[in-house]
């Protein structure tokens, strides 16, 4: 049976309008990226305002711009059913490139916080 | 399938009934368009709309209360064209739904999730279009100004999921799969 890995990574966001972009590294174990998410301290501030783009291993997943309100999802869809699948992509190097936009919006107030972006995957 | 890839494309508007006409570059290796979605972000300040039935703010019956705060709001309508098939491809009305709405109430029992809910997960809505050109023609309509009478300012995002020649390297996205079934198998009870 293979073993599976769930791996968060925390970026915060002080001030409005803030563009992110950084660098994280999974362990040489994991083989391969599944699933992903985006989850944060603020789900309201995330869904109204947020943004993000995403590569692993140097592959393009998701293209800079694309919207966080079409990855989150209440907590009444199973837990299992809340990651979105990209497949099974070689993690490699184990480079993660994150970029976070915050966007000002008329809807809400902002105030610092965080945003974790989720992987799942398989280990060795 | 091959590799699938998205573009995102940004408009900007800012005035009352603005018509904003727009061109989204696809890659030179596309081999159809698989998806299409779209978003807004709201710059103005705007604060949630309240329902009141009567136009003197008497409401006869609250249930309509509750169901109509339910509303997404519609800020106008967007078209897409390709030289790769006659006429208008895709027509949505972009809709920007509230946070923490879509919830169903839960006094009269679970109902059906419904299309402007996030209560399942986001797909784009499926398409099949084959491409001999690089572009895709487009516009959008603003709606929101319209009804409000004043000038809104917001972004409009068109997500494009691509098809290209490109090897997949282990990417699928799970709505590349017909089959796939990522929706909670909700209990329905009739009132």
């Amino acid at each position: 049976m293979p073993k599976y890995f769930s791996k968060d990574f925390n970026i915060s966001v002080t001030t409005a309008g803030q563009s992110i972009k950084q660098n994280f590294e999974l362990d040489k174990t994991m083989k391969t990226v599944t699933h992903f998410t985006i989850l944060s301290n603020r789900e309201d501030l995330l869904y109204y305002r947020g943004s993000f783009g995403l590569d692993i291993n140097k592959e393009e997943v998701i293209t800079e711009g694309y919207s966080v309100k079409k990855v989150v999802c209440w907590p009444s869809v199973p837990a299992d059913l809340r990651l979105k699948c990209i497949g099974a992509m070689d993690a490699g190097s184990g480079v993660i490139k994150f970029q976070y936009s915050d966007t000002p919006d008329g809807l809400t107030t902002f105030q610092p916080y965080t945003v974790t972006l989720s992987l799942e995957g398989e280990r060795e | 399938m091959n590799r699938v890839r998205l573009i995102v494309k940004d408009i900007h508007i800012q005035y009352q009934g603005e018509v904003n006409f727009f061109t989204i570059k696809l890659p030179n290796n596309i081999k159809r368009i698989i998806g299409v979605e779209n978003d807004a972000f709201i710059r103005s300040a705007y604060s949630e709309p309240v329902f009141p039935s009567n136009p003197d703010g008497t409401v006869d019956n609250p249930l309509v209360v509750k169901w109509a705060a339910q509303n997404a709001l519609s800020l106008g309508k967007v078209k897409l064209q390709s030289l790769d098939r006659t006429g208008i491809f895709y027509e949505a009305w972009v809709s920007h739904l509230f946070y923490g709405k879509g919830v169903p109430d839960m006094s009269f029992g679970r109902i059906p999730v419904g299309s402007l809910t996030i209560d399942r997960k986001n797909r784009p809505k499926p398409m099949n279009l084959r491409c001999k050109h690089f572009f895709v023609e487009g516009m959008f309509e603003d709606s929101l100004g319209t009804q409000l009478n004043h000038n809104m300012d917001y972004h409009i995002r068109i997500f494009v999921w691509v098809e290209t020649t490109e090897p997949a390297k282990g990417i699928a996205f799970e709505f590349e799969d017909k089959d796939f079934e990522g929706e909670p198998n909700l209990l329905q009870i009739k009132i």
